[in-house]
């Protein structure tokens, strides 16, 4: 998975975890964890955008999407938004809650 | 310690449902930046995605394993159209007014690179907007059987369970033996939809015209909550007004177009395309 600039909130060891205790082929477990890579990456440009005002939306996403300038990326999130750091790792961690939950539904 | 079984499938396919849905509300909700970030970024241009492909990492949509085909460009791409068709669409279904069949079939246009038209030459259709049956399978020439009818057994499997119509189409077989079939008599066949013919305007005072007209006429199907697209022909006439159905698709449109019939069945948009000179190929757009 490429680095992306919230990686360092992104915990999802209790996936793989569970995913090592049930019958799932390799290519199964990575189309599975690339959906989930992908929401959450969604989800969090959401929530992102969602807090920040058209000027300021069109700078972060300039950041994200074509300077791939992660650790300004971050930065810009932690001025911009009050709590930014907060709201990013609620909504990643709610997504891998949920994700599981399913997960062991399914079993 | 024995693992424990689990459906991947319902599990996959539930969670590219949650992800297709969190996509589009960020394209709706986020439009006005995302499109300016596509229309500024040189790297935008050159991918020619049109949007979101650089915020979003690749998606396998495909329900069986074994079969991963990254498809984030398509799907991307797509949701910028089903945005632009919303506030085109009136909520409550009905028919399409004439500038809303304009505003339509433009956007279309622009966004497919076809020429798009819901009339032609003074012959339309009852409706360009309406819900889709599940249509079976054509005799393509006397003697087609389920046992003739599949190019290739991964085909059979996934299409036979249609089953074959008894009868011909409107405009009969699509060829007269299995040695004159084409490609083309294939594909037309695949890729055909059954319009309410006899619904069209005057219908009864231009029979032989619009006969004329409507046999094998191309045209573009969209499904509107998801983007998918594909260039078809009529091939058949139906489905009967009782049925509240507007159209109907053979086995391959429905599947690629993910409409279903019954309780599930929802509403497609289906254009003329004016390609006189037939370079259009049928079949999904991609």
């Amino acid at each position: 998975m490429k680095n992306k600039f919230y990686s360092h909130l992104l915990k999802i060891e209790p996936i793989h975890d569970k995913f090592s205790q049930i019958d799932i082929k390799e290519d199964e477990k990575e189309s599975l964890l690339e959906i989930l890579h992908s929401h959450i990456h969604v989800t969090v440009i959401d929530v992102i955008l969602s807090e920040l005002d058209e000027g300021k939306k069109k700078e972060f996403l300039h950041l994200v999407a074509v300077r791939e300038d992660h650790s300004g990326a971050w930065d810009f999130v932690v001025t911009n938004i009050e709590q930014g750091e907060e709201k990013v790792k609620a909504a990643i961690e709610q997504i891998v809650k949920e994700f599981l939950s399913d997960l062991e539904a399914d079993l | 310690m024995s693992k424990k079984g689990f459906s991947y499938k319902k599990l996959h396919k539930k969670w590219s449902e949650i992800h297709r849905n969190q996509q589009e509300q960020l394209l709706k909700k986020h439009k006005d930046a995302l499109t300016h970030l596509s229309n500024n970024s040189k790297q935008y241009a050159i991918s020619a995605v049109g949007g979101l492909m650089l915020l979003t990492t690749p998606v396998n949509l495909q329900l069986e394993s074994g079969n991963s085909k990254v498809q984030y460009e398509k799907v991307n791409k797509n949701l910028f159209l089903v945005a632009d068709l919303e506030p085109l669409i009136p909520n409550d279904f009905r028919e399409f007014t004439d500038s809303e069949n304009q505003a339509i079939s433009k956007k279309l246009s622009d966004f497919y690179g076809m020429d798009i038209k819901y009339e032609i030459d003074n012959k339309r259709l009852n409706t360009t907007y309406g819900y889709i049956g599940a249509e079976q399978h054509l005799m393509r020439y006397p003697g087609d059987t389920e046992a003739t009818h599949f190019e290739t057994p991964q085909e059979a499997e996934e299409f036979m369970s249609s089953g074959l119509a008894p009868g011909r189409g409107a405009w009969g077989y699509f060829a007269q033996s299995k040695d004159a079939l084409t490609k083309d008599d294939i594909e037309r066949e695949k890729y055909y939809i059954a319009v309410q013919t006899f619904l069209a305007p005057d219908y009864l005072n231009r029979v032989g015209e619009y006969r004329d007209f409507f046999k094998y006429r191309k045209m573009l199907l969209v499904n509107p909550h998801n983007g998918k697209a594909m260039v078809v022909v009529i091939g058949d006439s139906g489905p009967a007004k009782w049925t509240n159905k507007h159209l109907g698709g053979s086995p391959e449109v429905m599947r690629y177009l993910e409409r279903y019939d019954g309780g599930q069945k929802g509403p497609v948009l289906f254009y003329f395309i004016n390609d006189p000179e037939n370079k259009i190929p049928l079949g999904p757009v991609e």
